[in-house]
């Protein structure tokens, strides 16, 4: 991906979870973590990619005979199975625009920064009224980090404020020049124990635990630490106070608990993908308010949303 | 799976024992028709033939109010009923008795069962169960009915044959103008919807100000004097004396009728043996006594005298959209010395306005089957809150509030609950109307006050300060001034799917095969343009001036008396409000729905036949007549041209043009009073039956699907960029030149969750209303629109499912995160 354009994979408007006020939210496609639980698995890959909706498909088979390369076969279901390594590679798009159905789309799409910008700018009086603006999530926005660059300045420059999610998983150096000019950072951290952040995410949580340290050096005030709960992974109280005294220890004044939830399970066969949080045990509100009461004694704020 | 969403946010119960009971009764009963009111009616029309019209009028409904029976309930603080049963409607055969006679052959609810879908549920599904296990009879598919009360009811609406306001009007218009095959044609090709002459009346707001600070007496006062001071010299004086005493003549029925709720509130008090009870039955019977002829001293007095007085006002018409106007305006001096001299506490005061709620939502009509369907049942009975006074100073206040929160804790269809919005109002307020939005029981709507000030001030020319004051809502989304204003009164719908059909078609309707005004079949945009534009100012000007015909038979029929006084300036000018006595008069509006619809198919004429060349326009309207059968790839194509409601110019400024031409040609033509129409959009459920007589359309809609609903609000599935390009879209729209219209909304209770959530919900409103938008409603998603979206996928395409840094649309789930998102849904409500 040049730094000019960006792949983005939805643009959605009046997001009211994700920062202050009406917010519209930019998600970036590719991540460097593979975390299991994901809920945006369209994320994950730096490519654009075939998604295939059976709530909409009326199996017409019309792919079928319409992909130039042959890529789509009728699965065991009776719906259509594509072969990703060829869909991959493909430009062509003939099967998405003659699905009558609209059960096929390219999710990743190139947006320049102007083009952004322009997206968004009619949505300012809505954030004016709201201390709103967009936030950045996805995916990992600093994957694609010369390109955020330029669009948080040119934001800023525009009157719009610009927040950002991250999963933590980035270089200090590509960002540490900039990341002053985002009004809040959403921080995510998994879990405090390496192995299990290996063996859940893919990476070792080293890195980010350093990048969290840079970062509250300046900016512990813009930090939201983001713990999302997920079940054998970290629901459990020595990870919250890990996490709390890490914190506490950084200066960093907010952590919000994002409850595991499985609504993303269906896109993993759209794209196919296959789904590893099956059978899971349940994340009552008991267990997050438990959690909760943990990180207030800490002093630091704590909500659940 | 985890159950991590909180239980229900807002928590909602009546405020006391007694108002749960009462509410418990009017949820277990079924509907009725109660033939007393007109059988008394018709006896006194009867032996008052030849009596001039007015005075007719006032003897034949003062006769019949001062002889109802009255009834008390176990446990009411708030007494008065408009029939017999705690659910009950009035047959009405002084306005229409041809469908009662229908009904009685069963013939109307068979002819229209093809085209109108009617509610089944609740206590219609009760009185279908005790119809078959009693005495009663069922009757119009909801109510029960007496054998007695039937067979009175028959001989009423045969009597009335040739002599109701329908009968009138039609001989009227029938026989004189020119137009009366159009409109025939009209209703056969489902242009518009079916007469509108059972339930004409409404959608205005009696005086209340007035009558709280002077009593009946005190109007009967002013009646008098104006007669002393008349000297008959000509025809038009006479007629003022006949009106003045008409309008005593009713009076003294409502004085008469109040005191039997008060003798009777004595009576009971005697046997009863609740020594509370007892002594609440010698209040209610002293206050009663007091306000049949005084003006009230205290709150009490004032609710029960407001509501004497607006049922006197609903007994008297075929009454839809009759409201309250804005209550906690004028019923605030009397809350507030009672709360400063310490004889009323605020869970009194919410309590009587809870069973206010009740009393209100107890209130039945009955109409033609179709019209029944058309209006869902709904009497819109609207009391608007907030606004601003005659200094432009924010009038919401404590009892605003208590109004929100019985609203909140008595759940109750009606009456509907409005804000006029304005950005001073207070904070507390918004957040409690908010609080009250995220229940999910749909309202309140959000109206802006400044573009309707600024409507009244192009049309009426009414100074500032009265305007601040008195505008009100009359009816489910038309303002009105309140005291003062001619009711909304309008013919019915015109369907934008069916005068494009004839656009296309060369004015033949496809379905039928009628032809209306013949034009050429259009082979490019423009001169499809200038057909649909020909066909539209016919539709709308034939069916304004058949309107006007119906409205003279009205006057000679119908004039309501009791209402005129209520009305300035009738009294002062000596004029019922069919004579012109109100002091607006510019109120009757013209009603379509289905022009987004329009939008969107003009839009996809310009971009595949004009810009891509990517077809004929003839060939575009074959596709259409074919439903789009053998065409999928013009389908698709067609379904993703840029629609309404995307914040995109292409489109946008076609619906500028048509909505502009559409109120233009509406206010050309004058009403019966004399004064320009008022354009108006909304639908009720009028798009769903004018979806099933119109043929596919170019914007990708199939044969008999449902049209659009609202003014602004996008087609189902068309708005892609999300709720924040859909205001975009609609704030471009001169919002100032109709009166009423509306903005569906719809979110997942998720979006609102919390202070902040509510915060975010007011921020979107301040936003729209800043670009001049009129209208918000939120439908707070609850579990069975989820269920209708698992049905329905392709009506609820923009759904979004809103959970932190997620991005999905419900439609786009799988079944089974459906089900176990639509189970959470549950939770949280």
């Amino acid at each position: 991906m040049s730094c000019d354009k960006a792949l983005v994979f939805d643009i959605q408007d009046f997001c009211v979870q994700d920062g202050p006020g009406i917010r519209t939210t930019i998600f970036f496609k590719g991540c460097p973590l593979k975390c299991i639980w994901c809920s945006n698995p369209e994320g994950q890959n730096i490519y654009p990619e075939l998604f295939h909706s059976i709530a909409l498909c009326k199996k017409s088979h019309k792919c079928l005979t319409t992909c130039p390369y042959n890529a789509a076969a009728i699965g065991t279901t009776g719906y259509p199975d594509f072969n990703r390594n060829i869909c991959k590679e493909c430009n062509s798009k003939d099967c998405v625009n003659t699905c009558y159905n609209d059960a096929l789309k390219v999710m990743g799409q190139s947006y320049t920064v102007d083009e952004i910008v322009e997206k968004v700018k009619p949505n300012i009086p809505f954030f004016k009224n709201s201390n709103g603006g967009i936030t950045l999530s996805g995916g990992e926005p600093f994957l694609q980090y010369e390109y955020v660059e330029k669009l948080v300045n040119k934001c800023n420059e525009s009157g719009i404020s610009v927040g950002v999610e991250t999963c933590g998983y980035f270089n200090w150096s590509d960002v540490s020049s900039y990341i002053n000019n985002f009004e809040f950072v959403y921080f995510d951290l998994k879990t405090f124990n390496e192995e299990i952040h290996k063996k859940a995410t893919g990476k070792s949580n080293k890195k980010i635990l350093s990048n969290l340290k840079k970062l509250s050096v300046d900016f512990s005030d813009k930090i939201i630490v983001s713990i999302p709960v997920i079940p054998d992974v970290n629901d459990n109280e020595i990870e919250i106070k890990n996490i709390a005294g890490y914190c506490k220890e950084l200066n960093i004044k907010k952590i919000r608990l994002l409850p595991y939830h499985d609504y993303g399970r269906e896109k993993y066969s759209a794209l196919g993908m296959n789904y590893k949080m099956l059978d899971t045990k349940e994340i009552t509100s008991d267990i997050l308010e438990a959690f909760k009461s943990i990180i207030l004694s800490y002093g630091i704020e704590c909500w659940v949303e | 799976m985890n159950k991590t969403i909180p239980a229900t946010e807002i928590k909602a119960l009546p405020s006391t024992e007694r108002v749960s009971l009462i509410r418990c009764r009017y949820l277990n009963e079924p509907l009725y028709i109660d033939s007393e009111y007109i059988k008394y009616y018709t006896d006194a029309h009867k032996i008052t033939d030849g009596m001039n019209v007015l005075q007719r009028r006032a003897e034949c409904h003062g006769y019949a109010i001062e002889n109802l029976t009255p009834v008390i309930r176990d446990g009411e603080i708030i007494i008065g009923n408009k029939t017999r049963y705690v659910r009950g409607a009035i047959p009405y055969c002084n306005y229409a008795s041809r469908y009662i006679i229908r009904e009685f052959r069963n013939e109307e609810a068979e002819a229209q069962d093809a085209v109108t879908d009617i509610g089944t549920g609740g206590g219609i599904a009760k009185a279908r169960e005790m119809a078959l296990e009693s005495d009663y009879e069922f009757f119009c598919k909801k109510y029960l009915i007496t054998k007695e009360d039937k067979s009175i009811l028959k001989e009423c609406a045969e009597y009335f044959i040739g002599k109701s306001m329908q009968d009138v009007g039609d001989d009227l218009w029938k026989n004189n103008f020119e137009k009366a095959e159009y409109i025939e044609n009209g209703w056969k090709a489902g242009l518009y919807t079916a007469p509108h002459d059972p339930a004409p009346e409404g959608r205005y707001v009696l005086d209340y100000e007035t009558i709280l600070n002077i009593g009946i007496d005190g109007i009967i006062e002013r009646l008098l004097n104006k007669i002393r001071n008349e000297e008959i010299t000509n025809f038009e004086s006479a007629e003022k004396i006949y009106f003045w005493r008409g309008g005593i003549r009713v009076l003294e029925a409502t004085k008469r009728w109040i005191e039997k709720y008060a003798s009777l509130a004595k009576e009971l008090s005697l046997t009863e043996a609740n020594l509370e009870r007892k002594q609440e039955l010698l209040e209610i019977s002293g206050r009663c006594e007091f306000i049949s002829s005084n003006a009230p001293r205290d709150f009490k007095e004032a609710i029960q005298l407001f509501w004497f007085i607006y049922l006197a006002g609903h007994i008297e018409g075929a009454q839809l959209g009759y409201s309250p106007g804005r209550f906690d305006r004028y019923m605030y001096p009397f809350y507030k010395t009672d709360k400063e001299k310490g004889v009323i506490t605020d869970d009194e005061v919410t309590e009587l306005l809870e069973l206010l709620r009740l009393k209100m939502t107890e209130i039945e009509y009955v109409a033609s089957f179709s019209w029944a369907g058309l209006g869902s049942g709904n009497l819109f009975q609207n009391m608007i809150l907030g606004g601003l006074d005659e200094n432009g100073k924010h009038c919401d206040n404590e009892l605003s509030l208590l109004i929100l929160q019985a609203a909140i804790n008595c759940k109750t269809t009606q009456p509907t609950i409005s804000i006029w919005y304005d950005d001073s109002l207070s904070e507390v307020f918004l957040l409690k109307a908010a609080e009250c939005v995220k229940t999910g029981c749909g309202f309140p709507a959000w109206f802006n006050l400044k573009v309707y000030i600024q409507h009244e001030l192009q049309n009426s020319k009414l100074p500032l300060p009265v305007i601040r004051k008195y505008a009100a809502m009359g009816g489910c989304t038309e303002p009105t001034m309140e005291g003062m204003s001619y009711g909304i009164v309008q013919a019915g719908f015109i369907n934008h799917g069916k005068i494009f059909e004839l656009a296309m078609n060369g004015g033949i309707d496809p379905r039928t095969k009628i032809k209306f005004d013949e034009t050429k079949i259009p082979s490019n945009y423009d001169e499809l343009l200038d057909s649909y534009k020909l066909h539209l100012k016919n539709a709308i000007n034939n069916w304004q001036r058949y309107w006007n015909y119906v409205m003279a038979g009205h006057r000679q029929t119908c004039n309501l008396i009791f209402s005129s006084v209520l009305i300035k300036d009738c009294i002062e000018r000596g004029k019922s409000l069919d004579d012109g006595g109100a002091v607006c008069n510019g109120t009757p509006t013209t009603l379509s729905s289905g022009m987004v619809n329009i939008v969107n198919s003009l839009a996809v004429v310009k971009k595949l036949v004009i810009e891509e060349k990517f077809l004929s326009l003839e060939e575009l309207i074959h596709a259409c007549l074919e439903n789009w059968e053998g065409y999928d790839e013009l389908h698709h194509k067609a379904v993703n041209v840029p629609k309404w409601g995307n914040n995109n110019d292409f489109v946008d400024s076609i619906y500028n043009e048509l909505f502009d031409t559409y109120c233009n040609y509406v206010s050309e033509q004058k009403n019966y009073l004399g004064e320009s129409y008022d354009p108006s959009m909304l639908a009720i459920s009028t798009h769903a039956p004018f979806g099933k007589v119109c043929g596919a359309t170019p914007d990708g809609r199939y044969a008999g699907e449902t049209l659009c609903d609202g003014v602004t609000s996008p087609f189902p599935g068309t708005d892609k960029n999300g709720p924040l390009s859909v205001l975009l879209s609609a704030g471009k729209i001169d919002h100032t030149r109709i009166r009423g219209g509306l903005h569906n909304m719809k979110f997942h209770p998720k979006a609102l969750q919390g202070i902040s959530g509510s915060k975010k919900l007011l921020q979107l409103i301040k936003t729209y209303f800043e670009t001049n938008g009129f209208q918000l409603q939120f439908n707070v998603v609850d579990s069975n629109m989820l269920k209708d979206a698992q049905q329905h996928p392709e009506n609820y395409r923009d759904l979004i499912v809103r959970v932190a840094g997620f991005s999905a649309f419900f439609v786009e789930l799988g079944k089974t995160i459906q089900d176990e998102i639509i189970r959470r849904t549950e939770h949280v409500m």
